[in-house]
């Protein structure tokens, strides 16, 4: 693959074109991830570690990005380590191991905010289960919506739909199946009423 | 307004797809009715454990992309035999030699580039003779033979066939990336330093440092490359201890 520039490697990034998209999280991983590695094995983490921890920080990135809530002020490679810095520091004080960093590299300020989306709580993983249960062409019209953050009219495109709002009923219908599986959940009643 | 209206600008307002004014004034709306609030607060609990199913199935397939890029899994062999025989490797080597001992007259300015940097340290990796395995004897040795007379494009796949079964063995991950530096494709000899590093593997963990540092180099990454190449910098007992603080003051320049 050619080499993005990180200019380059966000636009594919926010691209509604899926191979665009997985180009740029592979350039991400050939070209970031051994940093990562050598990081979080310096720190006492294993192997395993290091693919989480930077599975959950390409997460925080994709999902701002996708949201058009990124601001960078710094280079890619700071914004990933910095929240891998965050991440990783969080479980080691888990684990209650005295906690004291080998930097590589200069880090920023990461917003604690941005690194809720990787929390679960006891709503989130019971509407994930009854997303489960919704047939797989609803799991992927909420996802292209909801998470991908896709307009209807290129869902409508991706989903081999007539047109967006065909894709905009769809959606619609997908949602209603959603909220009828929450009525119908004794956990979730309390919670959506 | 009606209750499909309300419901859309609740989901508007969540998404950030409001204008400013409109956001405002829809905050204002919630602090006055608290029965707004409430049902923007079910929807942002709604939305989020939609998007948080979504998320571990994304995670799945960086899982994917991992087994892919880091551990070489679905990687293919660059294409042997059956294509017509390019130029002689020699002439190829000559060439670029040419052609970086060119680049390097013509852009002698006041630093270099990390291109330049890894043109002027880079080696390639000797392998020791050690570390035979007895069931690929034969295999190995061809591969070893290739490799020390610079057929890089031919050696790399026997490398590959050998790693299959032992991806611990380190030199032979580190031949394999520098048959790819050689080949110039510095990304994908990357992850075979980033094995080699996880390993670690005291015998050979300075020189996977060193190349992998010198790989971000040659990417164009002095950052990353610094990662790297630091540790040796402040190690007394490495033998790339010079040659390592030697590109770091260069990288500062």
């Amino acid at each position: 693959m050619d080499e993005l520039t990180d200019d380059q490697l966000i636009a594919a990034l926010q691209s509604s074109d899926q191979l665009e998209v997985n180009k740029a999280l592979k350039g991400l991983y050939a070209r970031y991830y051994p940093v990562i590695a050598n990081f979080v094995s310096q720190n006492n983490g294993s192997a395993d570690d290091a693919a989480d921890i930077f599975q959950d920080a390409i997460i925080v990135f994709y999902r701002k990005i996708r949201t058009g809530e990124l601001q960078l002020n710094c280079s890619v490679l700071t914004y990933l380590y910095s929240v891998c810095r965050n991440l990783w520091l969080y479980r080691l004080r888990g684990r209650k191991k005295q906690v004291q960093l080998n930097d590589e590299l200069e880090s920023i300020p990461i917003d604690e905010n941005s690194l809720d989306v990787l929390m679960a709580d006891e709503s989130k993983e019971q509407i994930a289960s009854l997303m489960a249960r919704l047939g797989e062409g609803c799991q992927r019209i909420l996802r292209y919506f909801y998470f991908d953050r896709l307009r209807m009219r290129d869902i409508a495109q991706r989903m081999g739909l007539a047109n967006e709002q065909v894709a905009k009923n769809k959606k619609a219908g997908c949602m209603k199946k959603l909220k009828t599986l929450i009525g119908e959940s004794p956990g979730l009643q309390q919670l959506f009423r | 307004m009606d209750e499909q209206g309300k419901y859309s600008s609740i989901e508007a307002y969540l998404l950030g797809q409001l204008s400013e004014g409109e956001r405002q004034a829809f905050e204002e709306r919630m602090a006055a009715e608290p029965e707004l609030a409430q049902q923007v607060e079910q929807e942002r609990k709604l939305l989020s454990g939609m998007a948080y199913f979504s998320q571990q199935q994304f995670k799945a397939e960086l899982q994917a992309i991992h087994r892919e890029v880091i551990e070489g899994e679905a990687v293919k062999p660059p294409p042997e035999g059956k294509k017509k025989p390019g130029l002689p490797w020699w002439l190829i080597a000559l060439v670029a030699l040419g052609l970086a001992a060119l680049l390097f007259w013509w852009l002698q300015g006041p630093a270099p580039t990390p291109q330049q940097l890894y043109a002027a340290h880079y080696e390639v990796f000797e392998l020791p003779s050690a570390s035979r395995d007895p069931d690929n004897q034969a295999v190995q040795a061809q591969a070893y033979a290739l490799y020390e007379q610079g057929q890089y494009q031919q050696a790399l796949p026997l490398f590959e066939q050998l790693l299959e079964n032992q991806t611990n063995n380190i030199p032979l991950q580190l031949a394999a990336g520098n048959c790819h530096l050689q080949l110039n494709q510095a990304q994908a000899a990357l992850p075979y330093f980033a094995r080699s590093l996880a390993a670690d593997d005291l015998l050979y963990r300075d020189q996977a440092r060193w190349y992998a540092g010198l790989t971000q180099l040659q990417l164009g990454l002095p950052e990353a490359a610094r990662a790297y190449l630091q540790p040796l910098a402040d190690d007394p007992s490495s033998s790339y201890q010079t040659q390592a603080q030697g590109i770091l003051k260069a990288l500062k320049n």
